[in-house]
């Protein structure tokens, strides 16, 4: 089953919808609490992200008997050092983001704990591909 | 695990009153409410007995069953357990001692009002806190309706539920305890809690969390106001050396919205009204509420005032108690509290078991057949009007597709369906009107102008 929606960078009014949606969804499908709250913490960190720091973004999101896989690209700055970006506490939003309660540096460590497989594909000036895997058991 | 089929619900349909008009099906926060046969049918695993619906019905259909006050009568003693809230209900110039001596010559032998009991279980929910700060936020266990809510509709947070007991509870367990010790056998006593609303009743007919409730019987609050005011208009000498102990202040307020929080010191909300309590825990639900310890969440605004079976005025009811816990405050507190020669027994019933989810949005218990089902509702979903006109006898375009893969409705039951059918002739009209008729019966009629 495929679910896309798309982000608007600077829009930190609606950023979590699409993970509200997909919320929605994996209920219905009677996964493991636990899994549902990982999946949709994880794709919400993603979706703050492309708001935060990208013009635009797209999530495509592809549910099988046997995972969820997530894909959320942006056209944006990209991440220089990508190792750097996963440490806790690492942030280089501005202070008017933090001010707004996002930019803690803590985002892509979130993804990072509450999915099983993440990979981070980042082009400096042209924009960043994560792809988030987690299993249904 | 087994989950159960069926729960008991204090809130019903009067199908003799009923017409079937859906303002109770559009409210209902778990859309619980379906119309058939021109009548509205509550499914029982979904109600959490809100009283949404109850107060939207124009015409009254929607009842709160209750125990008949004779039953009373099969016990030596019987008890009036009451909330502070009760009191509240009265105009100022009714006093409790009045109302305490009413309630004996209505025939209970003695009255105990439900705050009592906070003053265990806030210095055990204190320290529960402390003990479980890894799972923030806690969310308390106070209103019925709300620990039922998760469990439909939040599952994943049920273990986020403060796992103690209530006050009304802890204080049925004291007085239970204190005629036993007085010598009394358990047959013989007869405790009866006067309930604002309709989730209490549930609760006590058919606790989470504990096999059977301490309280015997449940005397809705209207009904007792009726007759506690027309008792004191009949005879309004009221004196019999009745003295009311009063709660202390913190504890009177505790049924009022924030009136737990207030109790503590760590970071919490006090949410109210049933809409609100679900936009929260959707955010709780997401991970998106940092640093909150406690979550007090009342179904109804205002806290227990705005209970379903509460006759008075919410605010003006709040602002009663609220001039009663100041009046209480100025006088010294009642040292030791009524409960504390029962304090350790108390503390050792106080816990209560894990809160099990029972999830109502799930489409199949198999990931593979879900799927196949979810893919199939919103097919379903797509060809429908999005209206949201319940003309089918579901609140929702989106209920209506979710009762079609359940095996619970048709789509013809959708009259715009239907009418495209009659259009391009792929039906013809006795075949539109019998799923519609089904749904309606004799609302459909013919009208001559």
């Amino acid at each position: 089953m495929e679910y896309s929606y798309t982000i608007s960078g600077g829009d930190f009014t609606h950023a979590g919808e699409a993970s509200s949606h997909l919320k929605r969804i994996l209920k219905s499908l009677n996964l493991d609490p636990v899994l549902i709250r990982r999946t949709v913490v994880a794709l919400y960190e993603a979706e703050v992200n492309v708001v935060a720091h990208a013009w635009n973004g797209k999530v495509m999101v592809d549910i099988s008997p046997d995972e969820i896989v997530i894909v959320v690209k942006d056209a944006g700055p990209g991440i220089e050092d990508i190792e750097r970006a996963m440490q806790k506490g690492y942030s280089t939003a501005s202070p008017t983001v933090r001010e707004m309660g996002f930019g803690a540096g803590m985002g892509l460590f979130n993804m990072k704990s509450n999915s099983d497989s993440l990979e981070i594909k980042s082009d400096p000036g042209v924009g960043t591909e994560v792809r988030i895997v987690n299993k249904i058991s | 695990m087994d989950q159960q089929t069926s729960f008991h619900h204090a809130l019903f349909v009067d199908t003799d009153i009923c017409n079937g008009c859906v303002h109770c099906m559009r409210v209902c926060p778990t859309k619980a409410i379906r119309v058939r046969d021109g009548k509205a049918r509550i499914d029982a695993n979904r109600c959490i007995d809100c009283g949404n619906c109850y107060r939207v019905c124009p015409v009254r259909a929607i009842r709160v069953e209750q125990d008949d006050l004779s039953l009373i009568l099969n016990y030596p003693v019987r008890v009036a357990l009451i909330p502070s809230v009760f009191l509240g209900q009265f105009p100022d110039h009714i006093k409790p001692e009045d109302i305490y001596s009413t309630l004996i010559r209505l025939g209970f032998t003695s009255v105990f009002e439900v705050e009592h009991g906070v003053e265990i279980i806030r210095d055990e929910i204190g320290a529960y806190l402390k003990k479980h700060s890894h799972q923030i936020p806690l969310i308390s266990s106070f209103c019925p309706s709300v620990v039922r809510l998760i469990q439909v509709r939040y599952p994943s947070l049920t273990s986020h539920i403060i796992r103690l007991k209530t006050p009304h509870d802890i204080s049925a367990i004291y007085c239970r305890k204190y005629y036993e010790d007085q010598g009394y056998r358990a047959d013989q006593i007869g405790i009866f809690y006067v309930t604002p609303c309709a989730a209490k009743i549930a609760a006590v007919k058919s606790p989470v969390g504990e096999r059977v409730s301490s309280i015997n019987g449940v005397i809705n609050m209207d009904f007792l106001y009726n007759k506690v005011l027309a008792s004191i208009c009949r005879k309004p000498e009221t004196d019999n050396g009745i003295k009311v102990l009063s709660p202390g202040s913190q504890a009177i307020k505790w049924t009022l919205t924030r009136g737990e929080v207030s109790c503590f010191n760590v970071r919490a909300l006090g949410i109210d009204g049933i809409q609100e309590v679900c936009n929260f825990l959707e955010k709780v639900e997401m991970d998106q509420v940092k640093g909150v310890d406690f979550l007090e969440l009342r179904a109804c605004q205002e806290g227990c005032p705005g209970g379903i079976l509460a006759p008075s005025n919410p605010f003006l009811t709040v602002e009663t108690m609220e001039q009663r816990a100041v009046n209480c405050s100025s006088k010294p507190a009642e040292s030791p509290g009524v409960l504390d020669q029962y304090r350790d027994y108390l503390i050792s019933q106080a816990s209560v078991d894990p809160i099990e989810p029972r999830s109502i949005l799930k489409l199949d218990q198999e990931v593979g057949v879900a799927m196949t089902k979810l893919t199939a509702l919103q097919d379903i979903e797509s060809k429908l009007p999005g209206l949201d006109c319940a003309a089918c006898g579901a609140p929702e375009c989106n209920a209506l597709a979710e009762d079609i893969i359940l095996g619970k409705g048709s789509i013809e039951q959708c009259p715009f369906i239907g009418l495209g059918n009659l259009i391009d002739e792929s039906a013809d009209l006795s075949d539109v009107i019998k799923p519609i008729r089904e749904v309606w019966s004799g609302k459909i009629k013919q009208i001559k102008l």
